[in-house]
């Protein structure tokens, strides 16, 4: 018998035919299956220990207080709130949600960077060390030699001390060129001083109002401090009935009990509309009126001014529909109405502001429980006395002259801008880059390469959120005081410090008379010098699960000292917040008269208030020909879309809807009723057009817009950040018009006139 | 007639004989050779003996698997959590020397192999199994009440699995019976 090939094959058959009857073949497919998934390359994190740290978000005025899952106490994976924290109560927003995206995203500038190519040319920042960028800058500014005309400055939001820090940096340097991003805080403020004396913007006791009248403000859409609103508003068991005031159908108006649909802007002419009523029936509050001064004036003014044919023309509202508001609102009690159109960052005029506050006053809800109070501060330190005269005394100078005044002439040699974007919004952004082509050393602080930090010749990167040292004050609206340290969560990942920090060394670099304002050794020295005051005021405590939730369930809490001295003091700051809620409500009325003041005329001490009684709506309607812009552009603030100061995260422009947003394509919503008369179909191409500018959207056909309104959401429109924002959608900043109100100087913005035209 | 006819003719005996060869030889290579060699031994960095711990230390598996308050559940113990008993020998055994010696007192984390564990992709949580269904250990996990020595662990030389790992069609076989879902982000985040 002999061995050939066929033998062979045999061979092979039968072992082919045998292996397969065993389970061999199957498991080595299954095998080189899971091993093609496991090469080196997929991207996995570390495993490694879940912990979690306490600390403040930074992403928006509202102060929550959140916890940081980490893992390894290095790597954030996800936020939640910090139950004891009594201004979020264990719930964080969307924005906050999305936080380590913007602590992690592509966008974070890692190190200290200066141009030494042309301005905005991304390629040409090169890195330099700390000591060499605050070297350089700090010589610049002491080169100033105390000039202040050669400084300007556009500071960040309000309620943070790294912010107050920079404000006393410019002063320091004696100018009075400083410019925060306006908001209705700034109107707020001046309405407060006028008429209750106290200069500070509206805070309310919402736990107990049990009838509000939101004006325009966005109340589920980031209002205020946001989740402490929707906390407060969402916990009472359905007993306060909310009404809203708005143009459209927003979010807010669908889960409002009424909506009262206006024309666009005239939300303050409606509210006085309502006070007109409210003195002519008589259904005033006679106790508060009565201790009031200005009231004979004032309710001639409204005679006078507000009739109800008018306001109904006016606000395209049918008369006996203000009535009916007005009579409710003067008939529940305590009523409150709130004031802030959008997250209340919509600067405006003294004018709407004084109106919220004094339809409130009519209800006798100043200063009282359920109703409006100036907002009170906590009982911090003060930072030494500077030689230079801090400008808060004196009249707001206006950002809009001010820019307009170094486009047409020459700028200041240095300009600094902490944590703001004002080469994006929200205030005349055109301009401001116009502007900026005057100034010879431009300086940005802040986290990420956005528009403005793009246009910089230094940018001095800040901490950013959950890396940061800082201090949180009370937040916007909330009636009693509050203070938390906002407190690094993680290690900070780049070649970065706290924006307080960066701040300190570059008032140490600019001179030993600046110096001299600035004695720390470092931020957190300062930081504790601050938070002495509360150690020594011996009011309040710092917050538990069970106090937090106790005060926002409106049940009179009486707080006492939980801390002996400022290393205890600190020590619990890392776990929450201190709070004075049993702090009274009642205000200390400190006009002239030593009473609540239904006039203007309180502001005259500041150079302001030149017309006697109460100012009247802005003189200059909007600028261009109705029949060329027949619509209204109304800009919009989304809950997911951060500030002008942040560029959103990638999980928040995902949270944009189809209709809001497709690939970079924008919708603007229009009414189908608007939309038929131009010939324009559901998603079709547009060319919006105002005197300003032009942008390029799609429109949204929906009821919920007002016919002949064009809605925009604020937000998009980024030509700086990364692939994952950038060149998305468009930025309304552009080509809204920026108004100054003669009383005060201060800019205000809520539309434009505009067109729509198919493309 | 030729040799060729005669070749022809030839039933070719030894083929076929090797056909069985082969077949034979391929279901011993499939069935007894490759489960051995498609498996690596490990053994675990120094043994524990779970019938010390239950009978001789009278503890309850409590003591050591538990929840914590987040809801994540502790399998392994860390080592802080041995060396509460653990700071010196507790007893005569080889493996405890070593362990008290080598880990303990270096405050090195024990590198523990585990038997169960589940590829990234797949999340699984202890707590709607243990406390909210109810079900036993031993509903997944091998009984250990009787170990005294760890068993080694096989671990496939491809995919790097172990051989004791449940797969896919486990846990959804039971699913499907309790009514449980079953979709994909059940368990793939």
């Amino acid at each position: 018998m002999k061995l050939t090939r066929r033998s062979f094959i045999k061979f092979a058959v039968g072992a082919v035919g045998g292996i397969h009857l065993t389970p061999l073949p199957w498991y080595l497919m299954d095998d080189a299956a899971i091993w093609s998934q496991n090469w080196w390359f997929r991207q996995v994190p570390k495993k490694g220990a879940l912990t979690s740290a306490t600390t403040v978000c930074t992403l928006c005025p509202g102060g929550c207080g959140i916890e940081a899952g980490l893992i390894s106490e290095k790597r954030a994976i996800g936020i939640s709130g910090n139950t004891s924290h009594p201004v979020s109560m264990g719930a964080v927003c969307p924005i906050g949600a999305s936080g380590p995206q913007f602590t992690y995203g592509l966008s974070r500038v890692k190190t200290p960077l200066k141009q030494t190519g042309k301005r905005g040319d991304r390629s040409s920042f090169k890195k330099i060390g700390w000591d060499k960028a605050i070297e350089e800058v700090g010589a610049k500014l002491a080169s100033l030699g105390g000039n202040g005309e050669r400084l300007a400055a556009v500071g960040g939001a309000r309620g943070s001390l790294s912010s107050e820090l920079f404000s006393r940096l410019i002063w320091a340097l004696g100018s009075d060129n400083l410019f925060r991003v306006p908001s209705s805080a700034d109107s707020e403020e001046l309405a407060s001083l006028a008429m209750t004396g106290v200069r500070a913007p509206f805070s309310y006791d919402l736990v107990n109002s049990r009838y509000v009248l939101s004006l325009g403000c966005g109340v589920f859409e980031g209002w205020g401090s946001p989740v402490w609103v929707h906390q407060t508003l969402f916990g009472n068991n359905g007993e306060t009935r909310l009404v809203q005031v708005d143009s459209r159908m927003s979010p807010t108006a669908a889960a409002a009990d009424r909506w009262v649909a206006v024309e666009p802007g005239t939300e303050a002419v409606f509210a006085l509309g309502m006070a007109n009523v409210i003195v002519q029936q008589g259904l005033y509050d006679r106790g508060f009126v009565g201790s009031a001064s200005g009231f004979g004036e004032f309710r001639r003014y409204l005679a006078e001014e507000y009739p109800l044919d008018f306001v109904s023309d006016l606000c395209g509202v049918e008369p006996r529909e203000i009535v009916s508001v007005a009579r409710e609102f003067a008939g529940v009690r305590p009523a409150v109405a709130l004031w802030g159109r959008g997250k209340g960052s919509m600067p405006d005029t003294l004018f709407s502001a004084m109106a919220a506050l004094a339809l409130n006053g009519l209800v006798g809800s100043v200063g009282a429980r359920g109703g409006v109070l100036p907002t009170p501060q906590p009982p911090l330190a003060d930072w030494p006395d500077l030689a230079e005269v801090a400008p808060s005394a004196q009249s707001p100078k206006s950002y809009l002259d001010f820019l307009s005044s170094i486009e047409a002439a020459s700028g200041p040699e240095v300009l600094l801008i902490n944590q703001a974007n004002p080469a994006y919004g929200p205030v005349a952004p055109a301009l401001f880059k116009k502007a900026l082509a005057k100034v010879s050393t431009v300086v940005c602080i802040g986290s990420y390469m956005d528009e403005t930090a793009l246009s910089a010749d230094y940018v001095l990167p800040a901490d950013a959120f959950l890396e940061t040292l800082d201090g949180a004050v009370t937040p916007r609206g909330m009636p009693y005081p509050v203070f938390s340290l906002v407190s690094p969560a993680l290690e900070r990942l780049y070649d970065t410090k706290p924006a307080g920090e960066i701040i300190l060394r570059l008032a140490k670099a600019a001179g030993d008379s600046v110096a001299g304002g600035f004695p720390w050794e470092n931020w957190e020295e300062a930081l504790k010098a601050r938070a002495q005051g509360i150690v020594e005021s011996k009011r309040g405590a710092v917050s538990d699960e069970e106090t937090a939730f106790a005060v926002a369930e409106g049940k009179g809490v009486k707080v006492a000292p939980n801390f002996g001295d400022l290393d205890e003091l600190w020590g619990k700051l890392g776990e929450s917040a201190w709070f004075d809620p049993g702090q009274k409500l009642a205000v200390d009325f400190q006009t002239n008269s030593g009473r609540f003041t239904f006039s203007a005329a309180g502001l005259k001490g500041i150079g302001l208030g030149k017309k006697n009684g109460f100012p009247r709506p802005l003189d200059a309607p909007l600028s261009g020909d109705p029949k060329k812009f027949p619509l209204i552009l109304v800009p919009v603030e989304l809950l997911i879309m951060p500030g002008e100061s942040l560029g959103a995260a990638p999980y928040l422009v995902k949270m944009l809807r189809d209709d809001q947003l497709t690939h970079n394509d924008v919708y603007a919503d229009v009414s189908p009723r608007t939309a038929k008369k131009l010939r324009l179909k559901q998603g079709a191409m547009a060319r919006l057009a105002t005197p300003q500018g032009a942008l390029i959207v799609r429109v949204n056909l929906t009821e919920a817009a007002r016919p002949g309104v064009v809605y925009l959401p604020v937000g998009l429109g980024h030509t700086a950040y990364d692939k994952f924002l950038k060149n998305k959608g468009a930025n309304p900043y552009e080509v809204l018009e920026f108004l100054k109100d003669k009383e005060t100087n201060e800019v205000s913005w809520w539309g434009a006139r505009a067109s729509l035209s198919k493309v | 007639m030729t040799s060729h006819e005669e070749k022809r003719s030839d039933k070719d005996t030894i083929g076929w004989i090797l056909l069985v060869i082969g077949f034979v030889g391929a279901l011993f290579v499939g069935w007894v050779i490759f489960p051995q060699v498609i498996f690596s031994k490990k053994t675990q960095p120094v043994n524990f003996s779970h019938v010390a711990h239950a009978q001789k230390a009278e503890m309850s598996c409590e003591d050591c698997h538990t929840f914590n308050d987040d809801g994540s559940y502790n399998g392994i113990p860390s080592l802080g959590s041995c060396a509460e008993c653990h700071g010196e020998a507790q007893g005569e055994t080889a493996a405890e020397k070593k362990f008290v010696e080598e880990f303990v007192a270096k405050e090195k984390q024990v590198p523990w192999l585990i038997y169960a564990e589940q590829p990234d992709s797949v999340y699984f949580s202890h707590a709607p199994h243990v406390k909210s269904a109810e079900m036993k250990c031993t509903g997944c996990h091998r009984d250990v009440t009787k170990e005294s020595l760890a068993p080694p662990l096989y671990v496939n030389r491809i995919t790097g699995y172990a051989k004791t790992i449940m797969k896919m069609d486990v846990c959804e076989d039971c699913h499907a019976d309790k009514g449980t879902p079953n979709d994909c982000f059940t368990c793939h985040k």
